[in-house]
């Protein structure tokens, strides 16, 4: 099933490029590419998609663009293979030279069997747009931090982020890169 | 028309983009294919793995007490123990404790050793293990004799610790005998010279030859320089040396050290205090051959959803 997603996810890619590069040679120039990501409101689904071991490396991105805010949220499609669920919620604050700076909260869902560990993470970044892939499709790159703030759930002990030594933290602190596809439609 | 240089550079960025996010997109695939089911060996990290984890009970034999007695449906939590063991320079002690800052005053090592011997001793017809068939003790040699891991061993102190963990595998040897239950002993360092004293100590040989219990090095790897001193490259380590594993932890593990690893004929651990997705990832992705940790019911129940 696994082998079948990634296919699936490929030919999605597959057409997205062939739709690209269409697209882009017959723009009549980057001027008109570049306007249409800076309009001021759109909403957008997409590809959220890592190599790092933060969370699964496809995921579903969704969400609308108000001015220079940018809210999204994202959905684990790849749960279903292991057992761990990774569902975010950022807010991008974007600036006029296409960086933007990152806020959010991701909610890890743990399976152990009968019951789940819940990890609630603190989310900071920073991210920036890429080349756009055609008119309505647009990429963008991010890094973030994310910190575990508490471990619960599961009937387990809960556990708490603590800076009282290198050993309480050295787990808890992660760096993690992804980009960002999506298709998306101005009002 | 001609197109302008700036729109023909525009053109080549799109495509290298392009390109850049074709070839994430196609690891990210790739990657999804790559969890498997192999079962690692559970070993609670210094001797401490009841949680929630707490650092300041490493290496206590009160911890140690309670992590031996952690159970998941009538069997062990985990499939063996780690121990840290130090050579204090100063009172010329050989330590069981995690450092010498809080634990200079701690119990003798063999004392963990009695510990455990005990612990085996009376399992009786009970299992001693969460899956695996063998008991597994990791003895760490601590490579410092003094507050500051600048303090390095004398070989003369290297030669008595090396000695005290002999010493600590013939107690643990005595009651894998008494209790029935196979037992295997692996020492570990971040220091190639405390590994090289094991293997000459005299000792070494005879455990091997005769079977008793099964004996093998690890290298730990940790975070690495400038932010800890402590691991070393891993061409310090001698080739004639009988490593087994690298021990490493899989948040600063870098791909070019886990290739050398596997060029070296070298298994891969895992070590960690408290598990997050990067962490299960991590097992998923490189099946390592021991997973070190500091919840030994999480993982314990995690490995064992993982293989229904």
């Amino acid at each position: 099933m696994k082998a079948t997603l990634g296919r699936i996810v490929l030919i999605f890619w597959a057409l997205s490029a062939l739709t690209a590069t269409t697209a882009t040679a017959a723009a009549p120039s980057p001027t008109a590419v570049t306007a249409t990501t800076t309009a001021a409101s759109d909403w957008h689904v997409g590809l959220n998609l890592r190599t790092d071991l933060g969370s699964h490396p496809i995921r579903l991105d969704g969400g609308v663009r108000l001015g220079t805010w940018d809210l999204v949220a994202v959905a684990d499609i790849m749960a279903w293979t292991d057992g761990q669920m990774d569902t975010d919620f950022m807010a991008f604050r974007r600036g006029d030279s296409g960086w933007a700076t990152m806020v959010g909260w991701r909610w890890t869902r743990i399976s152990l069997g009968d019951s789940a560990q819940s990890q609630q993470k603190l989310l900071l970044g920073v991210g920036g747009d890429l080349p756009d892939l055609s008119a309505s499709i647009r990429a963008s790159w991010g890094m973030e931090l994310a910190a575990v703030l508490v471990k619960h759930g599961g009937g387990l002990p809960t556990e708490s982020l603590s800076f009282a030594s290198a050993r309480h933290y050295i787990d808890l602190l992660n760096f993690g890169m992804f980009v960002r596809i999506e298709f998306w439609r101005g009002w | 028309m001609r197109p302008s240089k700036n729109s023909a550079m525009s053109t080549t960025a799109e495509r290298i983009c392009k390109l850049l996010a074709l070839g994430m997109l196609w690891s990210s695939v790739v990657m999804t294919g790559c969890a498997s089911e192999s079962q690692p060996a559970l070993i609670c990290h210094n001797s401490n793995c009841v949680e929630p984890p707490d650092p300041h009970a490493d290496d206590t034999l009160d911890a140690l007490t309670a992590s031996l007695a952690l159970e998941l449906d009538g069997r062990p939590a985990v499939d063996g123990i780690e121990t840290d063991i130090f050579w204090s320079g100063e009172s010329k002690r050989c330590i069981f404790a995690h450092d010498l800052e809080t634990g200079a005053d701690g119990p003798d090592a063999i004392e963990a050793a009695n510990t455990i011997g005990k612990w085996l001793e009376g399992r009786g017809t009970k299992p001693a293990t969460r899956a695996a068939g063998t008991f597994t003790v990791f003895i760490e040699l601590k490579g410092h004799v003094g507050l500051s891991k600048a303090d390095k061993h004398t070989p003369e102190q290297r030669a008595s610790h090396a000695s005290c963990a002999l010493d600590m595998v013939a107690r643990l040897a005595a009651a894998s005998e008494a209790s029935g239950v196979p037992l295997a002993v692996r020492f570990t360092s971040f220091d190639p010279d405390l590994l090289q004293a094991l293997v000459d100590e005299p000792r070494w040989t005879k455990k091997t030859a005769k079977g008793e219990v099964s004996v093998a090095l690890g290298v730990i790897l940790g975070i690495p320089p400038p932010l800890d001193g402590q691991s070393k490259p891993l061409s310090a380590f001698s080739a004639d040396l009988p490593i087994d594993f690298a021990l490493c932890h899989p948040h600063w593990l870098r791909d070019g050290n886990r290739v050398a690893i596997r060029s070296r004929g070298w298994r891969l651990a895992w070590w960690m205090f408290s598990a997050v997705a990067e962490t299960y990832d991590a097992i998923d992705r490189y099946e390592p051959a021991y997973v070190v940790t500091s919840e030994g019911e999480t993982l314990a129940r995690w490995l064992a959803a993982r293989a229904q």
